[in-house]
């Protein structure tokens, strides 16, 4: 019977010997993570003009947006991935690429501000343009904020409030905005 | 086998017949195995002849032929042994008979035994008839039959014990004898355990229970799955269920086989299927489930010696509603204003993300070796690999990528030795050696939860068991732990310097890597526990049970490590590496009356605890991110104060009729903090009329739980655009949901095929009316009503 014992207590000292040993000091490798969104880039042309001025919100700066009084804009939006800056992705390819369960949404707080979807915007395959590139007329001079959203899978694409569309949000950032 | 040992005896006594020289004696005594004291009536038989021990366990046998013959010792409560001498050589000789016959792991699939694990603890089981009516259920939802016992849920598949208020890491859960390690620490992480594995299912209510590892400050639950041998059986049973919620079903089946001479097996197997699950008014969408699970048992016993093998595989997807899957503190703030979820879909079995997908393998060796007049003496090794992957909703080539995958190694190895040889001062010492390894895979692309890291632990302890009087009992236990945790972690710099670890814990970075450190944190956690009590028995059957433990739990990976966005509540949650051990002070006392004043049973089992350094998640701010704000929720530590009471009340009001109560209450406060405890389970009563008579077995249930009022506010603003105009509102996140009574109605009628009870054919109908509620302690109340009625149909088959 003891020398049953022992060799049971050996065969489990062995296999745990093993297994304390398998391991090695290599460290895990580093996750850069792909998909993030660090910067949401509005491109903004006035009507009739070439000139474009571009505005950047990233989580440790933010541009500020200048427009003039009673004028119309285009605006596009872009979703960057700057995280590692010698390989900028550019991800709004991917929302385009997966434009049926995209939508991107503004709301502003400046009176007299208004948007709506522009003629080369991305229509998705219900024929539903997903405003990543729109038209704004400005009104009387102001100042408030826009805030931008990306939402995935919205359970719906047509409305007038953020609450309207579902979904999830991917991004919502601010600019702030003064209309002279 | 009894067959053929009467053929040898017929055999011997012929041989005895032919003899010619019988003049033999064959003296001795007949002695229990176990503490070494002669037994008196016992009786040796031999052809035809029986012959019984006199008070001094003394024997004598005349008139022996000078050849071998087949004695069969036996003795009431005992085992019977034959055993063949050569009379020719042998003149004396001392039989062993075993009488602790519970010990040897022989139960029957229907019965169990009656005996506690614990002297002084409070502790309730669930046997195989109730675990039954759960088949196609989790092994939480069975608990919940016990008072004091709830379950914190994500939705109805994801179920998760909580015992009197805590739950996760605080909470050990044996699977058959071996610490489960399946990744507890997550509050919708569920224990991966199929309930149809097992024969009986115990709870002890108490931080005391030293002999089954450190840190279990909330409880212990016992799940085991004991081997049938030591007599000539094969049985089993099949049993199948089928759900209108869920549109799904479970079947599973076992066989068992064991023989006389102490062999035995046994094969079970588990498959549950089901579809989104529905609310009274609305699919819950993406709520399916999947499992299969498989366990197998073989092993020899004998009063000596035995050995037992076990191998246990669990495989699951469960569907995560998908509304609970949010973008920020805005998709929260519109899932809590709308009635519904925000995604309905039709009724599908498809399960998209997000969801889960957990498996866990589970291998042990057990031995045990009986030493005459001493004890007995138990050796395990086991080894545990659970992998986890959590799906999110993800964009692009990711999209069927985990966003979390973790593999768990977990070596066991463990011993003890019971001293039982004196029955009224037992003592049990033992060791456990824990090497466990957490491997995140990087292949998913999303920074890792939970770091690498290896933990190693052992813990020693040594208990005892003494008999003051007939009626006092008293136990005490010590138990030292140590454990090391050595985690390879990757910090953001940015986060590293907030956190101001670059202050703390500066020499921890291992290696620069671009906008991370990796980091070496490696800590070490040593704590003395000790338990106490007394249990007073009194007029045959009732009893008073006193207990005072004080028991620690180094911090886990979680509340360590944590530094992330969780997607199911839109928060931020952050570890600490600053953190201690909790320690917990625990007292319970708990009065069990089998016949008050002739109106029925009753148990009454107040306690308190005081936990220093209690961790808990707490709001601390708001964090701006390119998905919008986000509350920001840190691990803290505090002293908790924990006091309750769970009330169990029985009568037969009829021969057949049967009526049951139970109630728990719990208040829990945060000392420091000077408010309550989150998710602190509301008052509730569970009651139940049973009728039973023949082939009938009828049930109504009630469950009825108050709405808790005992909450800390963590309530925030959250800033809103609203008609163009710039709005801050209060995100009640806190309140919990109003209170609920639900009624269950299930029966069931046994036919008698061979035997009775053969085939048992049961309805049930949960949620009887179909009633609309929210549970506080459910992670989805913020996103959908939980599960509407549901009305299954079962059949279990035994052969």
């Amino acid at each position: 019977m003891r020398t049953r014992v022992h060799k049971l207590f050996s065969i489990l000292l062995i296999v745990s010997i093993f297994a304390s040993c398998s391991d090695d000091d290599d460290n895990p490798v580093v996750i850069n993570e792909e998909e993030t969104i660090t910067t949401v880039k509005l491109s903004v042309t006035e009507s009739g003009s070439t000139t474009t001025q571009e505005y950047e919100w990233t989580e440790s700066s933010k541009d500020d947006i200048v427009l003039k009084a009673n004028t119309s804009y285009n605006i596009k939006i872009q979703f960057l991935d700057e995280s590692n800056p010698n390989d900028v992705e550019d991800i709004t390819e991917e929302v385009i690429a997966e434009k049926d369960e995209h939508f991107v949404f503004y709301q502003t707080t400046v009176s007299g501000l208004t948007f709506d979807n522009a003629s080369d915007d991305t229509i998705d395959t219900n024929n539903v343009a997903i405003n990543i590139s729109t038209d704004w007329s400005s009104g009387d001079a102001a100042t408030g904020v826009i805030r931008a959203f990306l939402i995935h899978e919205p359970t719906s694409k047509t409305g007038d409030s953020r609450d309207d569309f579902g979904g999830e949000t991917d991004i919502e950032v601010d600019f702030d905005v003064t209309v002279e | 086998m009894k067959r053929f040992t009467l053929i040898t005896v017929y055999l011997l006594g012929v041989t005895f017949s032919l003899a010619q020289d019988c003049n033999k004696t064959l003296t001795g005594k007949v002695i229990d195995f176990h503490d070494g004291v002669p037994l008196k009536g016992a009786k040796i038989t031999f052809n035809d002849q029986m012959i019984v021990t006199d008070t001094e366990g003394n024997y004598t046998i005349n008139g022996l032929c000078a050849i071998s013959y087949a004695f069969t010792i036996s003795h009431e409560d005992c085992n019977s042994q034959v055993v063949t001498i050569d009379v020719s050589k042998v003149n004396t000789k001392n039989f062993y008979l075993e009488h602790h016959y519970t010990d040897l792991d022989q139960i029957d699939i229907a019965s169990s035994s009656t005996s506690k694990t614990t002297n002084s603890q409070v502790e309730e089981k669930l046997n195989r008839k109730q675990l039954d009516l759960y088949s196609s259920l989790s092994i939480g939802d069975a608990l919940k039959e016990i008072s004091g016992v709830n379950t914190l849920t994500s939705g109805n598949a994801i179920v998760k014990p909580v015992i009197q208020g805590l739950h996760s890491s605080r909470i050990i859960i044996l699977n058959n004898g071996v610490r489960q390690e399946d990744q507890e620490w997550g509050e919708e992480h569920a224990p991966n355990i199929d309930i149809n594995a097992f024969n009986e299912i115990r709870v002890i209510k108490g931080a005391g229970s030293l002999q089954y590892g450190g840190n279990a400050i909330g409880g212990v639950i016992i799940a085991e799955n004991k081997l049938t041998s030591l007599r000539d059986t094969i049985f089993g049973n099949a049993q199948l269920a089928g759900s209108t919620n869920g549109q799904g079903g479970g079947a599973n089946t076992a066989l068992n086989i064991g023989f006389k001479n102490g062999w035995g097996a046994k094969i079970q197997g588990t498959v549950k299927y089901f579809g989104d699950s529905e609310a009274p008014d609305y699919i819950l969408s993406n709520t399916g489930h999947r499992e299969q699970s498989f366990s197998t048992t073989f092993g020899y016993n004998n009063f000596l010696y035995g050995f037992e093998g076990y191998y246990s595989f669990y495989n699951a997807t469960q569907g995560i509603l998908r509304s609970s899957h949010i973008g920020n503190v805005g998709d929260l703030v519109r899932a809590i204003n709308n009635d519904q979820p925000l995604v309905i879909n039709d009724f599908t079995y498809d399960i998209n993300a997000p969801k889960q997908e957990t498996q866990h393998h589970l291998a042990k060796l057990k031995y045990y070796n009986r030493f005459k007049n001493l004890g007995k003496l138990n050796l395990q090794y086991s080894f545990q690999y659970n992998n986890r992957k959590e799906f999110d909703i993800r964009r692009g080539d990711d999209r069927d990528k985990p966003s979390l995958d973790l593999e768990l190694s977990t070596h066991g190895l463990e011993g003890s030795f019971l001293f039982d040889a004196n029955d009224s001062f037992k003592k049990n010492i033992g060791f456990q050696l824990a090497y466990q390894t957490n491997t995140p895979n990087p292949d998913t692309g999303v920074r890792r939860l939970i770091p690498d890291y290896t933990k190693t632990s052992a813990g020693f302890f040594a208990i005892t068991e003494f008999k003051i009087n007939n009626y006092l009992t008293a136990d005490a236990g010590i138990r030292y732990d140590f454990v090391n945790i050595d985690a390879k972690k990757f910090y953001k710099k940015e986060f590293w310097e907030d956190r101001e670890y670059d202050l703390a814990f500066a020499d921890l970075i291992i290696s620069d890597e671009g906008d991370q450190w990796l980091t070496n944190p490696n800590f070490d956690y040593n704590s003395l526990s000790a338990s106490g009590g007394i249990k007073y028995t009194y007029s045959d059957q009732n009893s008073i049970l006193f207990n005072i433990s004080y028991v620690n739990r180094a911090p886990n990976p979680v509340e360590l490590f944590s530094d992330g966005l969780h997607h199911s509540a839109a928060i931020i949650e952050l570890g600490d590496l600053d953190f201690d051990q909790e320690s917990a002070l625990k007292v319970s006392i708990s009065s069990e009356q089998k016949n008050i004043f002739g109106l029925g049973s009753l148990k009454v089992s107040p306690y308190i605890s005081l936990i220093d350094n209690f961790i808990l998640l707490e709001p601390t701010g708001l964090d701006f991110t390119i998905r919008g704000s986000f509350p920001v929720w840190e691990y803290k530590q505090t002293n908790a104060l924990l006091y309750g009471i769970d009330i169990d009340y029985g009568i037969d009001i009829a021969k057949s009729l049967k009526f049951t109560t139970g109630f728990s209450y719990i208040y829990g406060q945060d000392t420091t903090a000077d408010e309550a405890l989150i998710n602190m389970p509301a008052p509730n009563f569970r009651s139940q009329l049973m009728y039973q008579k023949e082939h009938w077995d009828i049930r109504l249930t009630n469950t009825s739980v108050l709405k808790q009022n005992r909450y800390p506010n963590n309530d925030f603003e959250a800033n809103f655009i609203r008609n163009n105009i710039e709005v801050t509102e209060l995100v009640n996140i806190s309140e919990p949901p109003s209170g609920y009574s639900l009624f269950d109605l299930s029966g069931s009628y046994s036919f008698e095929i061979w035997n009775p009870k053969d085939l048992i054919v049961g309805a049930s109908i949960t949620n009887l009316f179909d009633a609309t509620y929210r549970d506080y302690l459910n992670r989805q109340r913020f996103y959908a009503d939980n599960i509407g009625r549901n009305f299954t149909l079962n059949i279990n088959f035994k052969f």
